[in-house]
């Protein structure tokens, strides 16, 4: 017999990845090539929130306590795939999606975020998902004054990479952010 | 989507990343100890072997002891809703502690536990061999074991744990740099 508690906590835990499962499929697309791995990982996360859904009391939003678990998450298993793979495995194309069109500057983007050193790759992924300086700031643990000047370099960066590969003679169509 | 009651039957969690053994490895250590209780009263006779079986029987229960307050400590990990970078230093100071806990096995847990199965067996031993034989086998013995918790902990498992330091550490390195 489930109790209460145990019905309400399934209920949260449906609703919370209802709203943050398909960011959450972006963020292990991002971190694994592999379909499997992916799928590996995004129970992985699952897993972890399910664990910590019954400590969490509300002392960070909700949105930045899915992202602090999953990027945790992210993390630790990216590193055990490496050892297990016996290779690098950093962030992947999303094109390797199955049934994603090629997306040229989609791509140009991932590969200049490969190019970037592991916490400015985080750094770009959460961004990109649209989350405000204060809410990396909880995520990651850096202070908001480090995360402005991280993400205004990681911009020019970006930017040059992407003005390189269009220089280069690479196809784009569409704005870029 | 995701299975709830798939996730409440799924074993695999961080702890992998650091795990030194299995999860109740200090149950197995514990159940050998009252093998030996038993040969302190069979070998009441002998008291090299009585000794030698008390020996065992304590390092095991002590090994049995450290490995659940290890355990115990490895909990911690399961806040991994902290930020990145106080999860990170967390999984850092575990991973030392790992390190120290697995390098201190040859030196403190296998010399005692040896040295009591040493003693427990000499009787025996000096039974068919002359005490310098016995002495020079034991000798033998003991540095095949210690190479081989060598081989096991310090060459894989220590190394295995130095090289996740390291990723943690250089992660925790670009956090920390401000240019």
């Amino acid at each position: 017999m489930k109790s209460a508690r145990q019905d309400e906590l399934e209920v949260n835990f449906v609703r919370i990845f209802d709203a943050y499962g398909p960011a959450l499929r972006r963020l292990c697309g991002a971190y694994r090539r592999d379909l499997t791995e992916r799928q590996d990982l995004l129970q992985e996360i699952a897993l972890a929130v399910w664990t910590a859904l019954p400590h969490f009391r509300g002392q960070a939003s909700e949105r930045t306590w899915v992202y602090r678990i999953a990027h945790n998450v992210a993390i630790t298993f990216s590193a055990s795939q490496k050892r297990r793979n016996g290779f690098e495995q950093s962030l992947d194309p999303i094109a390797h999606d199955q049934g994603t069109k090629d997306n040229s500057p989609r791509l140009m983007l991932t590969e200049a975020i490969q190019r970037l050193k592991p916490i400015d790759q985080h750094l770009a992924l959460l961004y990109l998902e649209g989350l405000s300086g204060t809410e990396i700031s909880e995520i990651t643990g850096l202070s908001p004054g480090n995360i402005g000047v991280r993400l205004n370099r990681l911009k020019h960066r970006l930017a040059t990479g992407l003005d390189r590969k269009e220089t280069e003679g690479e196809p784009t169509s569409g704005s870029r952010r | 989507m995701v299975n709830v009651k798939l996730l409440q039957e799924k074993r695999r969690s961080l702890h992998d990343f650091v795990q030194v053994g299995s999860s109740n490895s200090y149950l197995l250590v514990l159940s050998f100890a009252p093998l030996f209780a038993l040969g302190i009263w069979k070998a009441r006779q002998i008291a090299l072997m009585q000794i030698g079986n008390l020996i065992v029987m304590l390092v095991l229960l002590a090994g049995a002891l450290a490995t659940w307050l290890y355990q115990r400590a490895e909990r911690k990990l399961d806040q991994v809703d902290l930020n990145m970078r106080e999860f990170q230093t967390l999984l850092l100071l575990f991973i030392n502690r790992s390190i120290a806990f697995t390098k201190g096995i040859k030196f403190w847990f296998a010399p005692l536990l040896f040295f009591g199965i040493s003693l427990a067996a000499y009787p025996a031993l000096n039974r068919f061999w002359s005490p310098l034989w016995c002495i020079v086998a034991l000798s033998l013995v003991f540095i095949f074991f210690e190479y081989s918790i060598w081989i096991m902990n310090d060459l894989r498992r220590v190394g295995e744990l130095q090289r996740r330091k390291s990723e943690v550490e250089r992660l925790l390195v670009e956090m920390n740099e401000s240019k």
